[in-house]
């Protein structure tokens, strides 16, 4: 699992540019499922046929790829890039940033004007160095709607918990492909590897209108409540796996995540409620496709999400897996 | 001249009957059909029977406008801003209000009737009115309800050098631009759509693009550009006489890569000018069209008008020609196969 | 058949939270059995009341809709002592909450109290700021052994209130908005069946309105009508606030007017106000009407939507006050809409070109 984590962690996957991390999902799942396509807004679908025939109920799974990124906007006279923010990032916290262009993999560092105090930071305060020399140095490397995000890559802490840039949601991202390797489910399983989330779930709005299923369910990560001083949640890192009760995007309807809660008991699987009134999914968006289709959520609990080094606990993860593929193994 | 006017009609959103017949009047001839939908949005069909892709071209008809919602005592009226306003600059500008045209100016407390510090702070709402002349609210409600709405009375008019003041070139250059462009054959099935209701939120142009299920739409505006006095490169998003600018990502869309790269090259392959839009603020009905259905691939190709959204907005000619070649340039490029979906 | 304002009080007394609205769709459903001709609801619970019209299809098809959720809170977590910390489920004002009772919706009923700092104890800077909501919690007056007991994160919370009859015909209680405009809905179909209509009616109690209008959009999609109207509830005249954004309580259903509502069946709702003696009140909205009519009227390719609101005090709190009135109009003109439309007419609602 961690191998796999890292793999997915590596290319960069900027909202609305996902495609380094759709290839790499795609060599993955392809062994797995009937049927691999993408679409005008940059979703992966994967699509495994149910055991009950072309009759089966469809599931749509959902696991973002994107991750926060940075979009340039201009190029000054000495090659400084100047840039706007994809998804939710503060310009008062990415002074000294280490970015990565996911065209080129070009690197640079995010600086900022003198003399605008740290809170007081915009976007237009920012330039990114990219040890250019001139603006026609700079254009070899980078143009105008490139974009880049964080450089910071995979690390361990302790013996069980991972950190990364991207485990928002490159984790989810693993558990959807670990899930179609492993799931026999009555269902068709169709697969969203979603696009575009960080900007408002654009991805999973149309997957949810193409795949028209009966019934939905997001896979990603959500903060804890854990840590010195943390925000008021319940969930803690290595609790198990977090069944979504509500989100900024989302209530989830009791019955739906009673099922899940249902399937978590039988399988002997640890099991948490995730309320978490500031963190956006892709639940909200699926939930309002065509004529409403019933979503719920399973999350991995992660600390210090909305920063570039978000950790998780493996254990969550695996349980995580076990809990999704009990769920649609009982599915008929 | 049709820049004049599409620019003197008035068109609130929700109300666009007069620009939606001005536009009526010019297509119905051309058009091989031209209908509405419920929203009030007019749809004009070309072609229909060639062979596709399919193509959805928009403009949208509406502007920003005051609402009025109260009439005062004295025979002033109140208003609300209906669209993204700024409040700034409203004060001391005439309007006209209703179907009926009636002249009316923004009034508000004169500047010798205010404290020192009162000066200091913008005019808020609430203390800006229109003046219709009316001395009392018995006659003002002869010529004026609540729901009625203003807009602003600039005059259309050539300036400058290939210049040209008006208001609401947001996005009745996009109108003209498609009028243009309709006149035009293409072997290729065009769906003309003149939205309602961009300004309060991107609402006329989903309904469209679910009914008429494009391939691809593309959605002609009149964006930012702030390419003035002391405004720094990464601050203007456009330049005035640059060219048609192509949108790379705003507060509701990222652009279709490779669409908006072909975009481009057809520009270069055909000698017009063509900018890329350098800001991420605002947005435009590319926002609703690419989210409708299973997804469409969509593009924004802008007529860079100063101070939008402002009584007396400035767009250069030579941008709006060009818009209407490259618009032109590249449905012969999608006619030829060279962009595929 | 039902009594309306006993109707009302019960709806509101009753509870139906956002993703959990099953008891007011009941209680709709009881009152309306006999009334429609089927009844249905559909996989994320909004409830669909059916009443075939007369005559030979194709017949004009409405949708009038009111939402049954209500504003509530969830249990974020069960902090040390056992006192529960909440999330909002809609827009709470949070100052209305303190001292408040409420009802967590745990394996069983509980009654708890929203805490608040004795006057004793707060400073007189504290005293002039208001709690914000991170800062509530919720006391039910047990051991934190039981409450981890019986409660568990994501249980619902909702106001208890009985409601109250005040003087001149006006009640008070929490939930008015929008079993003021589920009510409605029951009233609409009990006088059709005393007129004589051509449109097939679908009235649908909506769910989810409270946390972004959702229900309404998915029915609207599902039912695809030729028009739609909305009922909901809108500000009643309140000292200090401009004259445009509040009504009168008392003086009749408010139709709206506006970008988002559709100018002929504004018209044709005012015109049958007139014609029927039934008091109206005109409400002029440039933005958002911020209730069910705004995602109606985008849904596919656009349904033709209007805006009926019944004027109500103190929204958002427990103690929403409404002229009783002001319900039974916007029935009878609900009803009497319905009854005017014809296929002509809904054809008419898409022709915007004058040749």
């Amino acid at each position: 699992m961690k191998e796999l984590i890292r793999q997915l962690t590596i290319p960069s996957g900027p909202s609305g540019y996902e495609a380094p991390v759709k290839e790499v999902i795609h060599t993955l799942v392809q062994p797995y499922v009937d049927e691999v396509y993408d679409d005008a807004l940059g979703n992966l679908y994967a699509v495994k046929r149910g055991a009950s025939g072309p009759a089966a109920k469809t599931i749509l799974l959902a696991a973002h790829m994107d991750e926060p990124a940075l979009s340039v906007i201009d190029i000054d006279d000495q090659g400084f890039l100047r840039v706007a923010p994809l998804g939710p990032l503060r310009a008062s916290t990415l002074g000294g940033a280490r970015v990565i262009f996911a065209r080129t993999g070009r690197r640079g560092i995010v600086g900022a004007e003198h003399g605008v105090a740290q809170k007081d930071l915009d976007f237009s305060h920012l330039f990114v160095d990219i040890g250019a020399i001139s603006l026609d140095d700079a254009r070899e490397h980078v143009r105008i709607g490139d974009a880049a995000t964080f450089a910071y890559g995979f690390d361990e802490v302790g013996a069980d918990l991972i950190v990364g840039h991207a485990l928002d949601n490159r984790v989810g991202c693993a558990v959807l492909v670990e899930a179609l390797k492993r799931t026999h489910s009555g269902y068709t399983i169709a697969a969203v590897f979603s696009a575009q989330q960080e900007v408002g779930s654009r991805g999973a709005r149309v997957a949810g209108q193409r795949i028209h299923p009966d019934a939905a369910l997001v896979l990603d990560v959500s903060p804890v409540g854990d840590t010195p001083k943390s925000e008021r949640l319940a969930l803690t890192l290595g609790g198990g796996p977090g069944i979504k009760a509500l989100d900024a995007t989302m209530v989830v309807a009791p019955k739906v995540r009673d099922m899940i809660v249902d399937a978590a008991r039988l399988a002997d699987v640890p099991y948490q409620i995730e309320v978490s009134p500031r963190t956006a999914s892709d639940a909200g968006a699926l939930f309002l496709s065509r004529e409403g289709i019933p979503t719920g959520g399973i999350v991995v609990p992660a600390r210090y999400v909305g920063t570039p080094s978000q950790m998780v606990h493996l254990r969550d993860v695996e349980q995580t897996v076990t809990l999704l593929t009990a769920y649609l193994g009982q599915l008929q | 001249m049709l820049l004049k006017r599409l620019t003197e009609a008035s068109g609130p959103s929700g109300f666009e009957d007069e620009v939606r017949q001005i536009i009526y009047d010019e297509v119905r001839g051309v058009a091989d059909r031209v209908y509405t939908d419920a929203l009030g949005t007019l749809i004009a069909e070309t072609n229909m029977g060639a062979r596709e892709p399919k193509v959805l071209l928009t403009a949208h008809m509406d502007e920003v406008s005051l609402m009025i919602v109260a009439i005062e005592e004295q025979g002033l009226l109140r208003f609300r801003p209906n669209g993204g306003v700024d409040p700034r600059i409203l004060v001391a500008k005439p309007v006209r209000v209703g179907a009926e045209r009636l002249v009316g100016v923004i009034g508000s407390r004169a500047v010798h009737l205010q404290k020192p510090e009162e000066r200091e702070q913008p005019h808020s709402l609430e203390q800006l009115f229109i003046d219709i002349g009316a001395s009392s609210r018995m006659e003002a409600e002869k010529y004026v309800q609540p729901g009625d709405f203003a807009v602003f009375a600039t005059e259309y008019e050539e300036i400058g050098e290939r210049r040209a003041k008006a208001k609401s070139f947001d996005d009745r250059v996009g109108c003209a631009v498609l009028i243009e462009t309709m006149k035009k054959r293409f072997e290729l099935p065009v769906i003309y759509a003149f939205t309602v209701q961009e300004e309060t939120g991107l609402r006329g142009a989903g309904p469209v693009a679910y009914r008429t299920e494009p391939d691809i739409a593309i959605a002609i505006e009149g964006t930012v550009c702030f390419d003035v006095v002391e405004t720094p490169s990464h601050g203007q998003s456009t330049i005035q006489g640059g060219g048609p600018a192509v949108s790379v990502v705003d507060a509701r869309t990222i652009a279709h890569t490779a669409f908006r790269e072909h975009i481009v090259r057809v520009g270069e392959e055909q000698g017009i000018p063509v900018q890329l839009r350098r800001t991420v603020g605002g947005a435009n009905d590319v926002g609703a069209i690419h989210l409708t259905g299973s997804g469409i691939v969509s593009a924004a190709i802008s007529v860079p008008t100063r101070y939008i959204h402002a009584p007396a907005q400035i767009i250069s000619l030579d941008d709006y020609e060009n818009t209407i070649r490259l618009l032109e340039a590249v449905l012969r490029s999608i006619e030829q196969g060279g962009f595929s979906v | 058949m039902f009594n309306a304002k006993e109707l009302l009080i019960g709806l509101t007394e009753a509870t139906g939270s956002p993703g959990d609205e099953s008891t007011p769709a009941a209680l709709l459903r009881e009152a309306v059995n006999g009334l429609a001709d089927t009844i249905e609801t559909d996989s994320i619970g909004n409830t669909f009341l059916y009443c075939a019209g007369e005559g030979n299809t194709p017949r004009p098809r409405v949708m009038i809709t009111a939402h049954t959720d209500e504003i509530s809170l969830m249990v974020a977590r069960i902090d040390k002592g056992g006192f529960l910390r909440v999330a909002e489920v809609g827009g709470f004002d949070p100052r209305t909450l303190l001292g408040q009772e409420v009802i967590v919706h745990a394996k069983r009923k509980l009654l708890g109290v929203v805490g608040s700092k004795p006057p004793h104890l707060t400073s007189l800077a504290e005293r002039n700021k208001s709690v914000p909501l991170q800062e509530l919690f919720i006391d039910l007056a047990m051991p934190e052994e039981s409450v981890r007991e019986l409660v568990n994160i994501g249980d619902f919370i909702t106001i208890s209130r009985r409601t109250m009859e005040l003087s001149g015909g006006r009640l008070a209680g929490k939930a008015m908005d929008n079993r003021a405009g589920v009510t409605t809905l029951a009233l609409c179909l009990s006088e059709l069946r005393k007129l004589r209509f051509a449109a097939d009616v679908y009235a649908v109690g909506t769910v989810q309105e409270e946390i972004g209008c959702k229900g309404a959009q998915t029915a609207a999609f599902r039912l695809l009508p030729d028009l739609a109207v909305a009922i909901d509830v809108c500000h009643g005249e309140t000292p200090g606030v401009a004259s445009d954004l509040v009504q009168k309580l008392g003086g009749g259903p408010v139709v709206s007017f506006g970008p988002r509502i559709h100018p002929k069946l504004f018209k044709r709702l005012t015109d049958v106000a007139r014609d029927a003696n039934i008091p109206v009140q005109i409400e002029v909205t440039q933005g958002p009407t911020w209730t069910d009519a705004d995602p109606i009227q985008i849904v596919q390719a656009g349904i033709p939507t209007a805006l009926i609101s019944i004027p109500l005090r103190y929204m958002h709190t427990s103690v929403e006050t409404l002229a009783f009135e002001d319900v039974r109009h916007a029935g009878l003109l609900l009803a009497r809409f319905i009854a005017s439309l014809d296929m002509a007419y809904v054809e008419g609602l898409t022709c915007y070109l004058k040749d």
